[in-house]
C-alpha cells in the first residue's frame, strides 16, 4: 500500500503560475483519471508530482517520502513515470526498452540479474508484448508501440505508476486495450496508477476516480458518476453537453450539445 | 542478438553484451594491429615489416632504431589516443544532445580550445608542451560554458538549439584564431597553422605521455558515464523517473566530452569529423547499449586516425598529408554510403 498525496502545490514556469494550490490524493488499486481543458496545467501537476519539475512551494509525498527531497534514485523505485510522446532511440527492440526499466534496480557493476530478466519476461507477458520481443520498436503501430512503453515502466516494479496521455493519436480500439491494461495493471496489482488523459469518455469508463482541473487548481474530485456531470462539463470545459448512461454497462457517457436543436424521431427517418 | 551476461562473484558483478559487439571489437583491436605492423615499416625512410619488428623486439643503435622507436611508435599511439578522445567526445555530445550531427567541432569545443593553444604558440612560444592540454582544456571549456549559457533557455535540452549556438560560437571564436594568424609573428603563425591542419606527424613521445595521462585521468569518468547515458537517449524526463540526477549528469558528461576533445585538440590540432563519425560508424558496425557503444567508438575512432596517418604518409610520399585531412577525405564517403544503405531502417 503505498499512497501519493500532493499538499498545496504551486509549480511555476518562470513569472508563469500553472498550478497553484493543487491538493490530492491517490489509493492503491484505483485507477485514477485526471482530465481538464489544454493548458489548465494537468500535465505539469503530473510531471512535478514526478519530481521533473521543481515545485515552488508545498508538498509530493509517497507514504512518508517527500518526493523531491529524498534522493532521486530511492523515488525511482516507488514511482514511475511515462511522459508523453517518448522516443525510442533508433534500432532498439522491444525487450531491450523493457529492459531498461529496471534501470533503478541495477548498477554500473550489476548490470543483470536473473531477477531482472524475470520482472521483464513477466511484464512482456502482462502486456501482451512478448511474441514481439526481437522486433525493432520503429517497426510496431503506435498501439504496440504504447504497450512497450507501458511495459517499460512496468518493469521499474514501482507501487505507483503515472502516464501522461498515453492514449493521445491512437484509434478507439487501442485506446480501449490500453486503458483495460492500466485498469488491470491497478486492480489486480494492486498499483496506483494516475493518468492524464483528454478523451473524457474513454477516462469514463475506466476510472474509478476522476479528478477534473481548470486554471492550475483542482475544481472537482470523486467517483466518476459524481464528477462527469452537465454542470461540472459546464463549469471546468465551457461546455454544454448532456450526460447519459450506457444502457448495457450504465456508464456515463458525455454527449455535446451541437446546436442543432433537438432532431425528432420522424425528422431522423425521413432522412 | 545473442545477449550475453557476464557473471562473476556470484552475479554481484554482471555485464551485459551482445554477441556482435565483441566480434566487432575483436575485428577493430585486430585492424589496429595490422594498421600498427605496417605503420612501423611504411614510411619515407625504407625498410621491411619484418626489419622494423627486429628492431622492436631487439633494440639497437641506428637509423632504423631511431625511425621506429623515436618517430613511428609514438605516432602511432598519439593517433590511436587522438581518435579515441575525438570519438569518445563526440559519442557523448551526440548522447546528450540526442542529436546524431554533434561533434566536438560542431559545436566551438574543438574551436575554444584551438584558440587557446594557438594563441599560447603566437603570444607565449616559451611555454612549455605540457600547458597545451590546460590551455586547451580552459579554451574548450569557456566555449562549452558559453554555449550552454547562451542555449539554456526555458526548456534547457532542446538539442537543436544547442548547436545552432554552438555553429555560431564557433564561427565567432575561429574569427579570432584566424586574427591571432594574421597578426601575429610570422614564424609562430606558419607552425600554428601546421598544427592547425589537424596531424600528428610532429609528435614526440613527450606528447605521448601527456596525451596518455590526460586519457588515464578521464578514463574513471568514461565508465562512469556509460550509465547516465543509457538513461539520457530516452530523454531527460524519462532518465528523471529512472532515478538519474539529469542536470548534474548532464553537465559531468558534458564537462568530460569537452575535456576529451581538448586534450585530444592539445596534441594534434582541431581533427574535425573523428567525433562525428566514429560513433555512427560504430552504431552501424554494431548496434549496441551505450557502454558497448563507447567501447567501439574508441576503437573505431583510434582505427580511423592512425589509419588516415599511414595512408596519409605513404600514398604520395615524401609528401605527408594530415591525418585530418585524410580520414575527411576517405572517411565521409564511407559515412555517406552507410546512410544511403540504411536509409530504409535509420531514421538518419
Amino acid at each position: 500500500m503505498t499512497n501519493l498525496t500532493v499538499e498545496d502545490v504551486h509549480v511555476a514556469y518562470g513569472a508563469t503560475k500553472i498550478v497553484s494550490g493543487a491538493s490530492l490524493s491517490t489509493n492503491s488499486g484505483e485507477l485514477t483519471v485526471l482530465v481538464g481543458p489544454n493548458g489548465c496545467g494537468k500535465s505539469t501537476l503530473l510531471k512535478a508530482m514526478a519530481r521533473v519539475l521543481p515545485l515552488q512551494s508545498g508538498r509530493v509525498r509517497l507514504q512518508d517520502l517527500d518526493v523531491h527531497a529524498t534522493p532521486t534514485k530511492n523515488v525511482a523505485k516507488q514511482l514511475a513515470l511515462l511522459p508523453q510522446g517518448p522516443i525510442a532511440p533508433e534500432g532498439l527492440t522491444v525487450r531491450e526498452l523493457v529492459s531498461q526499466g529496471r534501470f533503478p534496480h541495477q548498477s554500473l557493476w550489476r548490470q543483470w540479474s536473473q531477477a531482472d530478466t524475470d520482472v521483464v519476461e513477466r511484464v512482456m507477458r502482462q502486456t501482451k508484448v512478448a511474441e514481439l520481443a526481437g522486433r525493432p520498436i520503429v517497426e510496431l503501430s503506435g498501439g504496440q508501440r504504447q504497450r512497450c512503453w507501458i511495459a517499460m515502466i512496468l518493469a521499474q516494479d514501482t507501487p505507483v505508476l503515472l502516464l501522461d496521455e498515453p492514449t493521445t493519436f491512437l484509434d478507439l480500439k487501442v485506446q480501449v486495450d490500453l486503458m483495460t491494461l492500466l485498469r488491470d495493471i491497478a486492480h489486480t496489482d494492486q498499483r496506483t496508477v494516475l493518468v492524464v488523459l483528454h478523451d473524457l469518455n474513454v477516462a469514463a469508463s475506466f476510472a474509478d476516480r476522476m479528478i477534473m482541473m481548470k486554471s492550475g487548481q483542482i475544481v472537482v474530485d470523486g467517483p466518476v458518476s459524481e464528477v462527469l456531470t452537465p454542470e461540472n462539463l459546464k463549469e471546468v470545459f465551457d461546455l454544454s453537453a448532456d450526460v447519459v448512461f450506457a444502457p448495457e454497462t450504465g456508464l456515463p457517457v458525455c454527449i455535446p450539445r451541437t446546436g442543432a436543436g433537438p432532431v425528432t424521431a420522424p425528422q431522423a427517418v425521413a432522412l | 542478438m545473442t545477449t550475453s551476461v557476464i557473471e562473476m562473484a556470484n552475479g554481484r558483478f554482471a555485464l551485459k553484451l551482445t554477441q556482435l559487439v565483441l566480434w566487432v571489437a575483436c575485428g577493430l583491436i585486430g585492424a589496429l594491429i595490422m594498421i600498427f605492423a605496417m605503420s612501423l615499416g611504411f614510411g619515407s625512410y625504407d625498410m621491411s615489416v619484418a626489419e622494423a619488428f627486429r628492431v622492436l623486439w631487439a633494440p639497437e643503435e641506428g637509423t632504423q632504431a631511431t625511425v621506429v622507436w623515436k618517430l613511428r611508435i609514438p605516432r602511432f599511439v598519439a593517433a590511436c589516443l587522438v581518435g579515441a578522445m575525438f570519438a569518445l567526445s563526440g559519442a557523448m555530445l551526440q548522447n546528450v544532445t540526442r542529436n546524431p550531427i554533434a561533434d566536438p567541432s560542431l559545436v566551438g569545443v574543438s574551436q575554444g580550445a584551438s584558440l587557446a593553444v594557438v594563441a599560447l604558440i603566437v603570444l607565449w612560444p616559451d611555454v612549455p608542451l605540457g600547458a597545451r592540454p590546460v590551455a586547451a582544456f580552459a579554451g574548450g571549456m569557456s566555449a562549452a560554458l558559453l554555449v550552454q549559457a547562451i542555449a539554456a533557455g526555458k526548456q534547457s535540452t532542446a538539442s537543436m538549439r544547442f548547436i545552432l549556438v554552438g555553429i555560431g560560437v564557433a564561427a565567432m571564436i575561429s574569427a579570432g584564431t584566424s586574427a591571432m594568424l594574421a597578426y601575429g609573428n610570422i614564424n609562430q603563425a606558419m607552425g600554428a597553422l601546421g598544427w592547425l591542419a589537424g596531424s600528428v606527424h610532429t609528435v614526440t613521445w613527450t606528447t605521448c605521455y601527456i596525451l596518455g595521462l590526460c586519457f588515464a585521468v578521464c578514463l574513471p569518468a568514461v565508465v562512469w558515464s556509460a550509465r547516465p547515458m543509457a538513461a539520457f537517449q530516452f530523454g531527460p524526463e524519462v532518465a528523471i523517473s529512472f532515478g538519474v540526477r539529469v542536470r548534474r549528469d548532464r553537465f559531468l558528461v558534458i564537462t568530460l566530452a569537452v575535456g576529451l576533445a581538448a586534450f585530444a585538440v592539445s596534441a594534434a590540432g582541431p581533427m574535425g569529423f573523428i567525433g562525428l563519425l566514429a560513433p555512427q560508424l560504430a552504431q552501424r558496425l554494431a548496434p549496441s547499449g551505450t557502454g558497448g557503444r563507447l567501447v567501439l567508438s574508441a576503437l573505431t575512432g583510434g582505427v580511423l586516425v592512425s589509419g588516415a596517418d599511414l595512408i596519409g604518409r605513404t600514398i604520395a610520399a615524401p609528401i605527408q598529408f594530415p591525418a585530418g585531412l585524410v580520414s575527411a577525405v576517405l572517411g565521409v564517403p564511407l559515412f555517406i554510403f552507410l546512410i544511403i544503405q540504411r536509409a530504409k531502417t535509420s531514421q538518419l
